[in-house]
């Protein structure tokens, strides 16, 4: 299968930084250093799986990051009183906000480009009110557990676990279906009476789920909420996504991609601080590895199809 | 097939890199561990390993700290206090700083200065450096963490004391523009905090406008130039940042109007028209944001790692540029954009160190 | 009682008038024809009664009730299902899950792959489809994707199934298995609208026929009560004869281009092709064979492999700027978005393609206004270009005079090679005969004419020479009298010559 292939090759170069990392930092394969490393990528790995499903629709979310820091602020000022029902309530806020941009795309038939663009000024406004400046409250048990470990448990792995799961149930039901077959064809997924605009509602709305679970993240690894730390995600998002071989056109690939991509992104930019080459000449590499390895990708398709 | 063969060179490629940059690190760390060059007395304490991460490394600004403190570091190794240096740049993603912040824990750095992006979400893992036994000193732009060293000056007081300036030079009263940063913006928040606190006491100095703008030339000189012809009969104007003093200066200049008195900063481009214009009664008081605070945390953080007891707050205070110490700041030579501030003398330094 | 009844439908696109007052009905128990040419009205119909459209006014009845917020969604759930020619598959899915597109069946929310596939092998049985349900559906090749499509509308157990040009790209043995479902599904009770390009197979199929013309019902006919004559004189309006201009008789000259083994990616086979001054060369077959990036190619758009001659001198048409300077012009399909700048007026449209001559380099950038003049009132004087002023927004002509813009633009200057993509795809039948006649003038004045078509009639009418092309070969060469309408459609999808013949491709 040819895309299995393509994450044979990015497991493979992921086995490779993985093999360079644990010589740099000998202490990999134990659980505390798992757990760091876990809450480290967690925010990087659920913005991208929320940015894959927009994109497996042939969007794009420009709004991911407003919308995760969104989901921050919200968490963080606590609403609700406890950590779960904020939770609860952070998630709804930003699968609405997902939604909405879903409800833009399909019902004013612009661009999800300009609809996202658009609607990431709208969103870090929202979030400015929410939470004004960086603050709020996350219970310090919380932040400890998940960034020291409870009980020897990687409680961010799990965390990550758990989504992708639900990820991969969801998959498999006839809105999943919906989802890839807009994505691939949406003339003909209108033509065979798919209900093409609900499914993109649902799809940016299921997008707002993960974007909030990588907000809720953040703020308990950071153990506060900062109306702006979300913006980086964005892009980051978006070049994961690329790598792990989701297409700009949609309707193809698999979140285990975006996975073995956010993985690897975020592994190499660690190894790139442990090289100490000059800060900038990091920014250029890490770059230029992106480029090769998308570039790679796409010739070795294009080949194929040849 | 070909498509494989291709992948898999690529892959043998993408291993050598990354092989290549783990021999550097290598290297790297040998020279870590052995013992400094300069560190030959037995009783010496161990060289040490610092690093800085910042928020971002292109400001001219960050460029100055970058350079002062690589100077300091240079005659830090000498003396055979510090081993390795190393600076990384977030380039404006706090949760790639709290990375870099991780990644030196993982490396045993000794000393982790920061220069933080957000006031929050690094005080996990710089607690956790600390309780790796790092010695962590924040200076500039400052956290909320407690258990660290914090390296800052009073923003607060920045405003009190520009307007205390300009409340005294208008003689207790007049009409005055307020020309702050953009809203919701902490450090703005509080200069105008300052300042407001000044102004209470005079009642009879009326704040015309009280205008937001970006820290930064164009917006502000259009924020200015707006304002300022709703309100052309000001006595004064109270600006809290450098770019937007320029801004002010310059509209009155270009409109050929009265210059009235501006709080400034120690941006070069407002010196610069300060100097020229002072020939024509033009007067101000301007103050910075010093350079060497980072100079000073490395020394700090240095220091206490030596085993010295340390202030965890030390708040720096703030230089005062007059008209009549300006000429030893204003920098004709160099672009608009620098922050020219002369050097703290060491033994300043060590008082603030030392808690005095 | 009726299944489906149509009552004076009207519909426009933009001003234009492509349904008028439209009438027929369609029983339950029988198999009902759409004939007429391209452009006659017949798709939009369909998408009528698919609910991909909504009438500007009339009624569609289905089963006595007047169909109202008409979606696909709804039209599917009352058993309306069709196949078209373009293809609604998702080809990044498996067959299984294209079969069930939209329906998918699932078992506690959630759509079993195994279920999926075992329950979609009796459909494509049905078809006459060997394939495993699991593979992607673009990875079949395209005959059996209009299978996999026909299978998909048996999934929804219709009780109309609407065949639009679905046998296009079907051999023999898979037009058979199409048929024989329809013909299953009508001794069922079920109903079946076929349109298609080959009367042949209409003429066997069908119970009655209804021909339009211009987005109007000409007739509807009973099968027993006419023939191919019959309707190709009521689909056309006229004599054939008097549509097309006469061929001049085509003595041998020496080609200007001469192309061999051209290659594009995807392409399995080198292309060879002359094209010599005064004759008019067609590229046929089905769609999407391969003949639109013959003629991308040599306009340089597409990167391309083989050898070039131009007056008997290599050369390489790397880029549409090359292309121009050594004398090729190209009109392609898509008018909107290649062909011409919508939003520009005639005069900038005309104007374009002339600007080194316009504005010489002694007087650096400006257009001399004058001659742009002079040159865009002789362009629409030639081309009888119907345009309310130079000034107007190409967009608001007619499709039929936005395609003479096309065309006209190049003229100043005088290509020597004419590259045309379905030259009169959605034009009035008027226009296409003045189309006809220009092209033919132009070949006559020494220009060498290539023309990709979708129209048989118009190919065979058109061409000196027609080469039916085959996943990218040419599999057979047409000229003479063995240029027939039939021996096209033939060759076009057996995708090889007729027996008997021997291909020079």
């Amino acid at each position: 299968m040819r895309g299995d292939l393509d994450l044979v090759w990015l497991g493979a170069l992921l086995l490779v930084a993985l093999a360079v990392y644990w010589r740099l930092d000998p202490t990999l394969p134990r659980p505390a250093t798992i757990t760091i490393l876990s809450a480290q990528f967690l925010p990087l790995i659920l913005a991208a799986a929320g940015q894959t499903v927009v994109m497996l629709t042939g969007g794009i979310d420009l709004s991911l990051g407003a919308v995760l820091s969104l989901g921050m602020a919200v968490f963080v000022t606590n609403p609700a009183g406890n950590v779960v029902a904020s939770m609860a309530l952070a998630l709804a806020v930003t699968v609405l906000a997902g939604a909405a941009n879903g409800a833009l795309v399909a019902y004013a038939g612009l661009p999800p480009i300009i609809v996202t663009l658009a609607a990431s000024f709208l969103w870090a406004g929202v979030t400015l009110i929410v939470l004004p400046q960086p603050g709020g409250q996350v219970p310090a048990e919380l932040v400890r557990a998940y960034n020291m470990g409870w009980y020897g448990l990687a409680l961010p792995a799990i965390a990550i676990g758990l989504a992708l799961a639900v990820w991969k149930l969801v998959k498999t039901t006839r809105f999943g279906l919906a989802l890839y077959a807009v994505g691939g064809n949406e003339h003909g997924a209108f033509a065979n009476g798919i209900d093409t605009r609900r499914v993109k509602i649902a799809a940016y709305g299921f997008a707002g789920l993960f974007t909030g679970l990588a907000g809720i993240g953040l703020a308990i690894q950071t153990g506060s909420g900062d109306p702006t730390i979300g913006t980086p995600y964005t892009l980051n998002s978006i070049a994961v996504a690329v790598l792990g071989g989701i297409s700009f056109f949609g309707g193809v690939g698999r979140m285990r991609g975006t996975l073995l991509g956010a993985l690897l992104f975020g592994l190499l930019s660690n190894l790139l601080l442990f090289t100490g080459i000059s800060t900038f000449y990091q920014l250029i590499l890490q770059g230029v590895v992106l480029v090769v390895a998308v570039a790679v990708k796409t010739l070795a398709a294009r080949e194929r199809v040849a | 097939m070909k498509g494989m063969t291709r992948r898999a060179l690529i892959a043998a490629a993408a291993g050598a890199l990354l092989a290549t940059t783990a021999c550097n690190v290598d290297s790297g760390a040998t020279t870590a561990s052995s013992p400094a060059a300069g560190g030959t007395a037995s009783a010496a304490p161990k060289a040490l390993k610092v690093g800085w991460s910042t928020i971002y490394l292109a400001p001219s600004w960050m460029q100055q700290t970058l350079k002062m403190l690589e100077d300091d570091v240079a005659r830090l190794k000498g003396e055979g206090k510090v081993a390795s240096y190393e600076t990384f740049n977030a380039n404006g993603d706090t949760s790639q700083q709290i990375a870099q912040i991780q990644a030196m824990i993982t490396q045993k750095y000794d000393v982790i200065l920061v220069d933080a992006g957000s006031s929050t979400a690094l005080n996990p893992v710089m607690e956790q450096a600390v309780a790796a036994g790092i010695v962590v000193a924040n200076f500039d732009s400052l956290v909320t963490s407690d258990k660290v060293i914090r390296v800052g000056t009073d923003q607060v007081e920045w405003g009190r004391m520009t307007a205390q300036w300009l409340a005294d030079k208008l003689g207790g009263k007049g009409e005055i523009i307020a020309m702050n940063g953009p809203a919701g913006v902490s450090v703005s928040e509080e200069r105008w905090k300052g300042a407001e606190e000044v102004f209470k006491k005079y009642p009879d100095i009326k704040i015309a406008a009280n205008v937001h703008s970006e820290y930064n030339l164009a917006p502000a000189a259009q924020a200015f130039a707006s304002a300022y012809s709703a309100n052309p009969d000001i006595t004064g104007v109270f600006s809290q940042g450098g770019a937007l003093s320029a801004a002010a200066l310059q509209t009155l200049v270009k409109q050929d109007r009265k210059l009235v008195p501006i709080t400034g900063e120690n941006y070069n481009g407002f010196l610069k028209m300060w100097a020229e214009k002072r020939r024509e009664g033009f007067s101000s008081i301007a103050t910075a944001q010093p350079n060497y605070l980072s100079v000073i945390a490395l020394q700090a953080a240095v220091a206490k790692a030596g085993g010295a007891n340390v202030p965890m707050n030390i708040t720096v205070p703030l230089p005062e540029i007059t008209d009549e110490n300006l000429d030893q700041f204003v920098k004709p030579d160099q672009p608009d954009d620098s922050y020219p501030i002369q050097p703290l003398p060491q033994g300043e330094i060590d008082k603030l160190i030392a808690g005095k | 009682m009726t299944l489906l009844n149509v009552e004076r439908v009207s519909k426009s696109f933009a001003g234009v008038t492509v349904l008028r007052e439209v009438s027929f009905d369609i029983q339950p128990g029988e198999v009902l024809a759409l004939v007429g040419e391209n452009g006659a009205g017949k798709s939009t119909v369909l998408s009528l009664i698919t609910g991909l459209l909504a009438p500007d006014s009339g009624t569609i009845r289905y089963a006595g009730e007047p169909v109202r917020a008409w979606s696909p969604h709804r039209a599917r759930a009352a058993g309306i299902a069709s196949v078209h020619q373009e293809l609604s598959l998702n080809p990044h899915q498996s067959v299984a899950q294209n079969v069930f597109l939209g329906a998918w069946p699932a078992r506690r929310g959630l759509v079993r792959h195994r279920d999926l596939a075992a329950r979609a092998r009796p459909l494509l049985e049905r078809v006459g489809l060997d394939a495993d349900p699991r593979t992607p559906a673009g990875r079949l090749p395209l005959g059996a994707q209009q299978l996999v499509e026909l299978a998909k509308a048996l999934a929804a157990d219709p009780r109309l199934l609407i065949l639009d040009e679905a046998t296009s790209a079907l051999d023999d043995d898979q037009v058979r298995a199409v048929f024989r479902v329809a013909g299953e599904l009508r001794e069922r009770g079920g109903s079946v609208v076929i349109v298609s390009h080959r009367m042949g197979e209409l003429l066997s199929i069908s119970d009655r026929l209804t021909v339009l013309k211009d987005g109007e019902v000409m007739a509807t006919r009973r099968r027993a009560e006419t023939d191919h004559d019959d309707l190709v004189r009521l689909m056309v309006g006229r004599e054939l004869s008097d549509m097309f201009p006469a061929k001049p008789d085509s003595s041998p000259v020496e080609p200007v281009l001469r192309v061999s083994g051209l290659a594009v990616p995807g392409s399995r086979a080198g292309v060879d092709l002359e094209l010599a001054p005064g004759r008019i060369v067609g590229l046929g077959g089905l769609q999407g064979q391969g003949q639109r990036e013959v003629l991308r190619a040599l306009f340089g758009l597409r990167p391309h492999g083989g050898r070039i001659e131009l007056d008997g001198r290599p050369c390489r048409l790397a880029s549409p700027r090359e292309a121009i300077r050594r004398g090729v012009g190209y009109v392609p399909e898509d008018r909107k978005t290649e062909g011409l700048h919508v939003v520009r007026s005639v005069r900038d449209n005309l104007a374009l393609t002339s600007l080194r001559t316009l504005a010489p380099a002694r007087a650096l950038t400006t257009v001399s206004r004058r001659r742009e003049s002079e040159l865009v009132g002789e362009l629409i004087r030639r081309m009888r270009i119907k345009a309310a002023s130079p000034a107007q927004e190409a967009r608001r002509l007619s499709g039929g005079n936005q395609q003479k813009v096309a065309l006209a633009k190049w003229l100043p200057n005088r290509p020597r090679v004419l590259l045309l993509a379905e030259p009169t795809r959605g034009i009035d039948v008027g226009t296409k005969r003045e189309i006809y006649h220009l092209l033919r003038e132009l070949a006559a004045e020494g220009m060498a004419v290539l023309v990709t078509s979708g129209d048989t009639m118009e190919l065979v009418g058109l061409c000196d020479e027609v080469l039916v092309m085959y996943e990218g070969a040419v599999v057979d060469r047409l000229a003479g009298a063995e240029l027939t309408e039939e021996r096209l459609v033939h060759a076009s999808v057996a995708g090889r010559a007729a027996a008997g013949e021997v291909s020079r491709a």
